[in-house]
């Protein structure tokens, strides 16, 4: 898994987001997109795709995307 | 036309709580201090759930609600000229548990009788083939009856699924007549999916052929009130969690575009009672008011194939509601499969 890969999966579980619009320096907290609804289905797909089990005080603690790529990372065995 | 006439269940008397859930898990080893009841709650929106007896099977929770509905709604068995039996643990091999149930419950001998082997969807489905029958004038009456026992093959360990599964059985007429003060919702265009890709994130391992319990599998498990004999239900949550986030807002809109309806005209919605959290979150996203979202999941928990049924039955005990009104069913879950139709009543 690259950054990218990672970033692009990210955004399809987004309904109303441009394609391209997600990068790995971009601040999800900032997007209009981002809810607490949101943030439970990436924490469902991250633990789908890569069998990491993040939790909210995880996500609060970041806030790029390339930082929850590497804290994904850090947590695969 | 075809009708739903009526619908009746039957739920096993024992139940089994939060509390209970928690001090059984300590007991068979569990080690998780921040498990509480109200975590439990949390995940899935259940108080209760109901536990079928060590001895009794779908079958017999079936014939029960069967009975139930020949009383509740007057309806003269020999009448009934098919039989539906949609379980997920059927009584054998062979024979075909509805060709039992013709028998126990002293139906025609002029009758079909036939198993659906399906969960989630399985009423739907049993609503589909019921609807086909008739239609093509193989049948006039059908029985369609819906039962599953998932806490025989849950571990007590296993927090989540029995937080969220619950045993019972629901029986529905389906006619081409309507039934003296019964329901009579027309069943109109059906939308079916399957994706077998979810075999492994939603199954019950050792439960038949494929890889049998043997004696080694079943020894680890002796000591447990169940022993799991009839195989240990899995889950992989967040995939099934993502499936229905992607699945079931599709599958409304394919039944709405199928029916030639608009949003607006759907005055209920009543889906499979997966998750309570989980409706909650698919209805938020859905954008549907929640009064016309029907969660019914507090007390009676997950009943696979019944779960519909029994949130039907549980608004029309409530008069929730009134002739005139458009109801969308859907199931969806375990295959991956999913379903819904429209009912106009």
């Amino acid at each position: 898994m690259t950054v990218i890969q990672f970033t692009n999966l990210l955004e399809a579980e987004f309904d109303d987001l441009e394609p391209g619009t997600l990068k790995p320096d971009t601040d999800f907290r900032n997007l209009d997109e981002w809810s607490s609804l949101q943030a439970l289905i990436i924490i469902a797909l991250i633990d789908s795709e890569y069998d990491v089990a993040l939790n909210d005080e995880d996500l609060s603690n970041i806030s790029t995307i390339a930082e929850l790529y590497e804290l994904v990372k850090s947590k695969m065995v | 036309v075809i009708y739903v006439n009526a619908i009746s269940f039957h739920l096993p008397q024992e139940t089994l709580s939060n509390e209970a859930i928690i001090s059984e898990y300590k007991e068979y080893g569990g080690l998780n201090e921040t498990i509480t009841p109200s975590t439990l709650y949390a995940q899935c929106g259940v108080k209760n759930r109901h536990i079928c007896s060590f001895d009794d099977t779908t079958k017999d929770l079936g014939n029960k609600a069967a009975e139930a509905l020949f009383e509740e709604w007057n309806i003269d068995k020999s009448t009934i000229d098919y039989i539906i039996f949609v379980s997920d643990a059927l009584e054998y091999k062979g024979p075909t548990t509805a060709c039992i149930m013709q028998h126990n419950l002293g139906l025609n001998q002029g009758i079909g009788a036939i198993d659906i082997l399906h969960g989630c969807t399985g009423w739907v489905y049993g609503l589909s083939l019921a609807k086909a029958l008739i239609v093509s004038q193989q049948a006039s009456n059908v029985l369609l009856v819906t039962a599953e026992t998932p806490t025989k093959v849950i571990h007590p360990i296993d927090t989540e699924l029995r937080a969220l599964f619950s045993d019972g059985a629901a029986a529905t007429l389906v006619s081409d007549n309507t039934l003296k003060n019964g329901l009579n919702g027309s069943i109109n265009n059906f939308i079916l999916g399957t994706d077998g890709s979810g075999e492994k994130h939603l199954w019950t391992e050792r439960s038949a052929t494929r890889e049998p319990a043997d004696i080694e599998w079943l020894t680890q498990y002796k000591d447990l009130p169940t022993k799991l004999l009839w195989g240990r239900l899995r889950m992989k949550s967040s995939k099934i969690f993502l499936f229905a986030l992607r699945k079931v807002p599709a599958l409304i809109q394919q039944v709405l575009e199928k029916n030639d309806l608009e949003k607006e005209a759907i005055d209920f919605y009543v889906l499979h009672q997966a998750n309570g959290t989980m409706l909650e979150f698919l209805r938020k996203k859905m954008k549907i008011p929640q009064e016309k979202f029907i969660i019914t999941i507090e007390d009676t928990g997950n009943t696979v194939s019944s779960s519909i049924p029994l949130a039907m039955k549980n608004c029309m005990d409530r008069n929730v509601f009134k002739k005139g009104n458009t109801i969308l069913v859907a199931g969806f879950g375990i295959g991956y499969s999913w379903g819904g139709t429209i009912l106009k009543l």
